[in-house]
């Protein structure tokens, strides 16, 4: 088609199928009437000649529908040929483009590389955590049952044993139920000893969640009665510890000294929110109830169930509830005040987690339409710029339909590139963030569905291109060839629209900016208050780990007690070691509750709770908790000696106002045939449960006459408390070589760890809200920049008129200040309407607070200022005399 | 395009036209002319299978068309051969011709 493709080009193809039918026609009249022609010529009259022509056509209908969908055919496919050619020779141009300005190009793709790549980042981690944390069928039918001791202030409690199985029995609103508890076991092999998490189960526990085993099963019917020992292995241990080998499957493995019989292992994909264990086992709830005081008044189950089909979730709450109002009137001494809480799964696992990712995502968001925003304020004023290009394309012809298309092609592809940037720059932040913070950022982040990840990001960077080419786009489209050419495309002001849309690009950018600034301050200040507040310890010199003497070889209390005698002799004679102590839990990680009778009292109709811990000698001094009165827990105290305890200053207050209880005896737990414990002192209050969760009262037992088996192990050092930890372990090692030392950190660590989630929402924050404030402040560069390159002339008739420096300098400024003002302003607003979505992520700080709001618009004042002076000074320099004579 | 009933005479006309077109870019009617000339006692080709195989012949690539000005000066629909159109013609007239060949071998011998 070498010689006609010109022509068609410029005599564009018939753009709709009537015109098809039209040339048709005029070439079957053309036949028709130069054939009735000859034959008029010949003789024939003008009625015959026409009669004789259309004889011979043959069928003149037939052959003109068939002639019309032939046509019609080719004309589609070249149309479609020749939009493929345009779109390519866009891209080609678009190509010419960036290589004719590389500068803006570069800067172009990292600014979208930084956004675009914080969004597919977020999204992965948004798609970890809230669709795959979920690892369940039909989780909308899923709940997760607790109970709810409103007494106690505690919404989310276990279900004690004996309860669950009278709702199992009692319940007609769910279609299955299941309960769990976590625990854990010694497994040894050639790498040492180590401790793996376990949550045991019922029977029913998998089928409930509706996951199956990827190889082998889970458990049968009936395995949990009968105390199976049987275990089903998580995907990441079934690869770490027994290094993928299938065969492992009907083999027997020693767990804390018990044979268990490997059944199973499940996909790498079911790895729950939350806590996901190493292994699971067989729940056997008899060995529970034997003890009648634990069967009702332990609560360590967590509970599963899903609704019975046609129940709602109402529904099944208000007939739980109902329930429990049972059991309260036939129980009162255990179940007064235990009503039920009922929540979707999802809610309940990611409720805490929902809000900071969510938080995170939509800063991402605002980054990246910071970034767009930028992008197009330059591209804008690039294209007036190139005005001049504009204007000669359209007076040769180009359509303005085909220049909008042309610079979106530029943009487009521009914005591609920067999404392939921005997915390097995703996958390398999300496996920062993985290691920053396993804890609310599943190891698995990037390891899901990256099919999904790559669509969003292509989408992303679609939607990128989109925004940020259309606007300049249609700008450039109606530019006036006439004005752009009269005037050489130089030295022109802005049409009074397109300088409010260059403002707005400006000022969008700082809102943005100022919006983020003062969320990232609210959780700085946060985290700064939480650091700042008093735990009642002093974590630094400490180390810690955590021993579990396996029941299988430590059978008894007193070969536990001596073990860890020995233990402790052992760790105090090390060098650099000042004192050494231990406990069932560290504080900041949580503890237990008891109810709490005080001798000589009436035993009130609710039980007060108290917190609950069992502790070592010495454990005062060593963690150095201030003890206020009597004494410390002693090594005198033991198993044969009279019980003591050691009670917190607030549980002193609260049950003993204004009166000494040294010397009072309490009696801790449900049990009334438990013996009095006598209070021998008083000491500091610690935040047992959390860095941000007030001290409650607490009472001490000792560790000789209260064994909890599992222990945490502190050490106070004289210097770097980590460097301790290879002689700590070679102690208990000596102590018993198949013992595992589990979870060793300084508690600097377990205190920056009780702060994770939030600190780690403040640091990825802070990152964006510092990117946010840059690109504002190119942005409202950008924008002076340009205003002064248009308006030179301006200025240098001014200073030729006699204006000094510092006039053209502060009206420069002026304008900057005309859109930074308004920008923070509105940055102000947005991030006072959005106090509600990030309030549950503060601590002590309200979402409205001031030093926040005015921070950051003095932050930001300052640093978009600074960009100011820069085109200012520059507008200063301008030469009057060559200004005026350019062009 | 589902016509079969010209399929003998369809393959005939596509090597006609493509024939005709060799002389030179001719309008319709002016290649309906050339095929009466060279066929009217042989051959009674109507005009109407001659222009679908003109349409056809040029939505396939082998021949393109341009809108010009006729001897009488109006507006006609100019055609002419591409290097495809040529390709095609040759091959098939090797195959005409073979075909003719064995068909005469078959008659000259009965």
């Amino acid at each position: 088609m070498a010689r006609f493709s010109g022509i068609r080009r410029l005599f564009r193809l018939p753009s709709r199928d009537a015109h098809v039918k039209d040339d048709v026609d005029a070439e079957l009249r053309f036949h028709l009437d130069t054939r009735a022609e000859e034959l008029r010529a010949s003789g024939a009259s003008d009625a015959d000649a026409r009669a004789r022509a259309l004889d011979e056509f043959g069928d003149l209908d037939d052959a003109r529908r068939y002639i019309v969908g032939v046509d019609a055919h080719r004309v589609r496919r070249a149309r479609w040929h020749e939009h493929l050619a345009d779109t390519l020779a866009d891209v080609r141009y678009a190509g010419r483009a960036a290589r004719r300005a590389p500068g803006f190009a570069i800067v172009a793709i990292a600014t979208l590389a930084l956004g675009i790549g914080a969004n597919a980042a977020m999204f992965s981690i948004v798609n970890a955590v809230l669709v795959h944390g979920v690892p369940y069928a039909e989780p909308d039918r899923l709940v997760r049952i607790y109970e709810n001791y409103v007494t106690g202030g505690d919404h989310r409690r276990e279900i004690s044993g004996a309860d669950y199985l009278d709702y199992f029995v009692r319940q007609k609103s769910l279609s299955a139920m299941t309960a769990f508890a976590f625990d854990g076991f010694v497994y040894v092999d050639q790498a040492g000893a180590q401790l793996l998490g376990a949550i045991k189960t019922t029977s029913q526990y998998f089928d409930v969640l509706g996951v199956r085993a990827e190889i082998g099963r889970t458990f049968r019917a009936g395995e949990d009665v009968a105390g199976s020992h049987v275990a089903v292995l998580s995907h990441e241990t079934f690869r770490r510890v027994f290094g993928g080998d299938p065969a492992v499957i009907g083999r027997a493995i020693e767990l804390s000294d018990s044979a268990y019989v490997v059944i199973g292992v499940m996909p790498a994909s079911f790895v729950p929110a939350g806590n996901a264990p190493d292994l699971w086992t067989p729940l056997n709830l008899a060995t529970q109830m034997k003890e009648p005081n634990r069967a009702r008044k332990f609560h360590n189950l967590g509970v599963f169930a899903r609704l019975a089909p046609g129940v709602g979730l109402e529904a099944a709450r208000a007939n739980l509830m109902a329930e429990a109002r049972k059991l309260e009137l036939e129980h009162p001494d255990a179940n007064t005040g235990h009503l039920l809480t009922v929540l979707p799964v999802r809610e309940a696992l990611l409720g805490d987690v929902r809000t900071g990712v969510l938080v995170l995502m939509g800063a991402a968001t605002l980054v990246l339409l910071i970034a767009c925003a930028n992008i197009a304020g330059v591209t804008l004023s690039r294209a007036l710029a190139r005005r001049r290009e504009h204007a000669i394309r359209i007076a040769l012809g180009a359509g303005a339909g085909r220049l909008v298309r042309q610079m979106m092609a530029e943009s487009i592809v521009v914005a591609l590139v920067g999404g392939m940037v921005g997915l390097a720059v995703a996958r390398w932040g999300t496996v920062a963030l993985i290691a920053l913070n396993p804890r609310l950022v599943p190891s698995t982040a990037h390891l899901v569905s990256n099919g999904a990840v790559l669509g969003f990001t292509l989408l992303v960077s679609i939607a990128s291109g989109v925004l940020f080419g259309l606007g300049p786009a249609i700008g450039a489209a109606r530019a006036d060839p006439h004005a752009a050419m009269q005037n050489g495309g130089r030295g022109a002001t802005m049409g009074g629209g397109r300088a409010r849309l260059r403002g707005a690009l400006a000022f969008a950018p700082v809102a943005l900016a100022v919006a983020l600034l003062v969320g990232a301050a609210l959780l700085l200040r946060s985290v700064a208050r939480l650091q700042g507040t008093d735990v009642g310890f002093d974590p630094s010199h400490l180390f810690t780990f955590r021993v579990s003497p396996p029941e299988g070889r430590y059978k008894t209390d007193d070969s536990q007690l001596v073990m860890f005698d020995n233990l402790l002799a052992r760790l105090r004679a090390l060098p650099g070691v000042t004192a050494v102590s231990s406990i069932g839990s560290l504080p900041l990680q949580g503890g237990s509750g008891a109810g709490l009778a005080i001798e000589g009292r009436p035993e009130p109709d609710i039980v007060p709770e108290i917190g609950y811990m069992s502790a070592s000698s010495g454990y005062f001094a060593t963690m150095k908790i201030p003890v206020l009165r009597g004494r410390d827990l002693a090594s005198t105290d033991r198993a044969t000696t009279p019980q003591v305890a050691v009670i917190s200053a607030g549980m002193a207050t609260r049950f003993w106002p204004g009166a000494d209880p040294i010397g009072s005896r309490i009696r801790l737990g449900p049990n009334p045939k438990s013996p009095w414990i006598e209070v021998v002192g008083v000491v500091g209050d610690v935040r047992q449960n959390g860095a941000d969760e007030a001290p409650r009262p607490m009472a001490y037992v000792a560790m000789d006459q209260d064994n909890w088996g599992s222990r945490a192990i502190v050490m106070r050092t004289r210097g770097d408390p980590a460097s301790i930890a290879p002689a700590a372990e070679r102690e208990v090692h000596a102590v018993d070589p198949r013992l595992p030392v589990f979870r060793p950190m300084t508690m600097e660590q377990v205190a920056s760890t009780s702060l994770g989630r939030r600190r780690f929402t403040m640091a990825l924050l802070g990152v964006f809200a510092a990117v946010a404030v840059t690109l504002a402040a190119v942005g409202v560069y950008g924008m002076l920049a340009f205003t002064v390159t248009a308006r030179r002339q301006e200025f240098g008739i001014r200073m030729a008129l006699g204006a000094n420096r510092g006039d053209v300098f502060s009206l420069v400024l002026l304008r900057g200040v005309a859109t930074i003002v308004p920008g923070i302003a509105a940055g102000l607003a947005i991030a006072f309407a959005s106090g509600r979505a990030i309030g549950g992520l503060l601590y002590e700080v309200t979402p409205y607070d001031p030093i926040a709001f005015g921070g950051a618009a003095l932050l930001l004042g300052v640093v978009a200022l600074v960009a100011c002076c820069v085109p200012a000074r520059r507008a200063t320099r301008v030469d009057p005399l060559v200004a005026l004579r350019a062009d | 395009m589902a016509d079969q009933s010209l399929d003998l005479l369809q393959g005939t006309l596509d090597v006609l036209v493509l024939k005709a077109l060799t002389l030179g870019p001719m309008h319709g009617f002016g290649v309906a002319r050339w095929i009466k000339t060279r066929t009217r006692d042989v051959l009674a080709v109507e005009d109407a299978p001659m222009y679908k195989a003109l349409h056809r012949l040029e939505r396939d690539g082998f021949v393109e068309a341009e809108w010009g000005y006729s001897d009488n000066n109006r507006r006609a629909r100019f055609y002419q051969l591409t290097p495809e159109g040529r390709k095609r013609l040759r091959a098939e007239s090797v195959t005409w011709r073979r075909y003719a060949e064995a068909v005469f071998r078959v008659l000259g011998t009965a």
